[in-house]
């Protein structure tokens, strides 16, 4: 744990129900930014993140409080030059929602679908350590709906 | 008194371009359309002759000015610009306060202090300081900076003071903004023309435009041979002396009978005033010589100004048919030469003026952005300051720039801040891009848009963002990644151009890596960078902008097929 203390949004602390819906990109520094990084937003003071350690801190912040509820927009996620990207071109059509209440789990999946091994985003594994999730996809219940 | 047309005219004019002025410096919020405060910027006298003589426009509308005055008299002064509208409000709100009209008196003209101020000016732009003098004495920028360093934290801070209160009854739409104060040593100079103003307006009227400002004085000597002059009408003249009272410029001599048009700020008080209708616009090439008329034994006892020439006997002395006392029809010799010595003054001046400001504009500074040449090392020692995008490099804007703050005011990310002595001495107050609080905005040119004389030039967007201001240079010893075995990147995810990206670097860590033809000097990573006190990452600046190189790549790919799921 290096995230000792951070000035995080009132609402992530008095919500009775905590859903998280993050975009899935590429993250130049953090590798992936899917629904751990995600809650990088709610922390005020983000430099103090980069500053001490990225990876470990994005995971830390969950043991504060895991979101109930994960939906990820892959719909055109950024696939490269995450994650402000330098035109819309670095965004791919992929046309997926991915729910979960693991956080952990749906970020290992989230780098399968970008095309990464699940070791390549540190975070994912830190959070799998922490005790915040899972990352075995294969003992997952995955349930696929296909739209139309 | 008589309501005169001109004067709430002018008045009105006056009120509307004052508000809008001072609201297009004191705009925190980018509320006011940056095409406007252009529009209004660029009519200015000094910032449109520059544009014009440096090249950077077909302005015509310092000469429109310069043949108005010509024409009717010193109207810039009463209606365009703004240190002058700005005196009046002072004048009318100290007139307030003292709960009685400011009432003044005849005044001599202080010659040598108005020609001292102008002719220092022309020596000034001659000598290869265009770029401080003008910055210095353009009423405009000093009117600007008074506006944009010394008003708009105010108007801040008073905003922010209000959006307590105003989002508790609902009104959602005011939040707060952090007031942009200047560093205190430029804080000075707004600070001590202000009081200088201020206090001359509040006493005095207009002396400041009589005296100090050197347009004040050249459009005078325009002013002073016009053709249609505000004169006294001797038949109509009972030498009440209500038009002394309301005359800003002091100008109006009574004993003799003339108004000094060199001097006069086309207000129209003073007709405005006179219930004989006694004042009237006359078309006459003549100067006024400013004579005293000669003791005629007429001349009544000096009780203050008034004159009670109602009360006693009719004035002995007979109008003569031309409608001129005789004693003030001047000497035609005498007339001939002060004719020819203000015309061939004025011309000289204003000639003289521009040819100086065309010579001392830093020769090779207009070439266009050459895509060949290689990005330069800075010339400077310490940390060189970067000029604006659509500038050109630094010495060009220094030549060019009055520091009227007006893009600093536009600028929606605050990077533009004045400079103190960043520049060298010559630069105070001319913005510089200032990287350790915000960063220039990659989709955006606004300071282009709204600078009044081309010392930025208007670069449409897409050529905006080509421009190299300078590069950034990583150190790695700083380098959080490389220093501490963490991941950071901050100063990647905020590259638009990708100069700096990540490569793979030892244990599962991304380093991030320059690709300095890519890179605009546009600060974002030196914003972004986390490490303090000195950033790990900052941006030199290049004395000369240049083009940078834009790598196009395909369109991206599918990481993983679309119709079968990875896992």
């Amino acid at each position: 744990m290096k995230l000792k203390s951070a000035k995080v949004h009132q609402l992530v602390l008095e919500s009775d129900v905590f859903i998280n819906m993050p975009v899935l990109k590429h993250h130049g520094g953090a590798q992936m930014s899917s629904a751990m990084k995600n809650l990088m937003g709610c922390v005020w003071d983000r430099p103090v993140y980069h500053r001490t350690d990225l990876q470990q801190t994005i995971a830390d912040f969950l043991t504060l409080r895991k979101p109930d509820l994960n939906i990820v927009d892959a719909y055109h996620p950024m696939v490269r030059n995450g994650p402000r990207g330098k035109s819309v071109e670095d965004c791919v059509e992929m046309k997926r929602l991915l729910a979960s209440t693991d956080p952990v789990l749906i970020d290992t999946a989230c780098t399968k679908l970008l095309g990464y091994s699940p070791e390549k985003v540190t975070h994912v594994k830190i959070g799998a350590d922490l005790r915040l999730g899972t990352t075995d996809l294969s003992a997952a219940e995955v349930r696929s709906i296909k739209l139309a | 008194m008589r309501r005169h047309w001109l004067k709430y005219t002018r008045a009105t004019l006056a009120i509307v371009i004052l508000a809008l002025l001072t609201a297009a410096f004191v705009d925190f919020r980018g509320l006011v359309d940056e095409e406007l405060s252009h529009a209004l910027a660029s009519v200015q006298f000094v910032p449109a002759a520059l544009s014009l003589v440096t090249g950077a426009s077909l302005s015509v509308a310092a000469v429109v000015i310069l043949v108005a005055t010509l024409a009717f008299g010193r109207v810039y002064c009463s209606v365009l610009c703004p240190l002058g509208l700005f005196q009046d409000a002072v004048a009318r709100v100290a007139s307030w306060m003292r709960r009685k009209p400011q009432l003044l008196r005849y005044a001599k003209p202080a010659t040598w202090v108005r020609q001292g101020f102008l002719w220092a000016t022309v020596a000034g732009i001659a000598a290869g300081w265009a770029g401080l003098t003008l910055a210095l004495l353009d009423p405009y920028s000093i009117f600007g900076r008074i506006g944009s360093m010394l008003f708009r934290p105010v108007v801040t801070a008073i905003n922010n003071w209000l959006v307590g209160p105003a989002n508790a009854v609902g009104l959602d739409s005011l939040y707060r903004v952090p007031p942009q104060w200047a560093a205190a040593g430029a804080l000075a100079v707004p600070a001590a023309m202000l009081l200088l103003v201020a206090l001359l307006a509040a006493r005095r009227g207009r002396l400041y435009c009589n005296t100090v400002c050197p347009v004040g004085t050249l459009l005078g000597l325009a002013s002073g041979i016009g053709a249609w002059r505000l004169a006294i009408d001797q038949d109509r003249c009972r030498k009440c002396g209500d038009c002394l009272r309301v005359c800003k410029a002091q100008c109006i001599d009574l004993r003799s009978g003339t108004i000094d048009n060199s001097r006069c700020v086309a207000c129209y008080n003073c007709v405005s005033a006179c219930d004989e209708s006694g004042i009237h616009h006359r078309f006459s090439w003549k100067p006024e010589t400013g004579d005293r008329r000669p003791d005629t034994g007429n001349r009544q006892p000096a009780t203050g100004n008034r004159l009670p020439a109602t009360a006693s006997a009719p004035l002995a002395v007979p109008p003569s048919p031309t409608g001129h006392s005789p004693a003030s029809i001047p000497d035609a010799s005498r007339r001939a030469f002060i004719t020819g010595t203000a015309a061939a003054l004025t011309a000289a001046t204003g000639v003289g003026t521009l040819l100086a400001v065309a010579a001392a504009a830093t020769p090779g500074t207009e070439e266009p952005l050459d895509d060949s040449r290689p990005p330069e090392t800075p010339r400077r020692f310490g940390r060189a300051p970067l000029s604006p995008p659509g500038s050109g490099g630094v010495a060009r804007f220094l030549d060019r720039c009055t520091a009227c703050q007006l893009c600093v005011s536009a600028c929606p990310t605050h990077v533009l801040q004045p400079a103190f002595l960043e520049y060298g001495f010559v630069g105070l107050m001319k913005p510089r891009l200032d990287f350790d609080h915000s960063f220039c905005n990659f989709e955006c040119n606004r300071c282009g848009e709204v600078c009044p004389d081309g010392a930025i030039l208007p670069l449409p967007l897409e050529e905006k963002k080509l421009v190299r201001l300078g590069v950034a240079h990583i150190d790695y010893r700083k380098c959080i990644v490389q220093a501490n075995g963490t991941d950071c990147a901050a100063c990647s995810e905020h590259c638009p151009t990708q100069a700096v990206s990540t490569v793979p670097y030892g244990d599962n860590l991304r380093l991030p890596t320059m690709h300095p033809e890519l890179c605009i000097g546009c600060g974002a990573c030196e914003y972004a960078c986390p490490v303090r006190p000195v950033r790990a990452i900052t941006v030199k600046a290049h004395a000369v902008h240049s083009r940078a190189e834009k790598k196009v790549e395909a369109p991206a790919t599918a990481p993983t097929p679309a119709d079968e799921l990875p896992f």
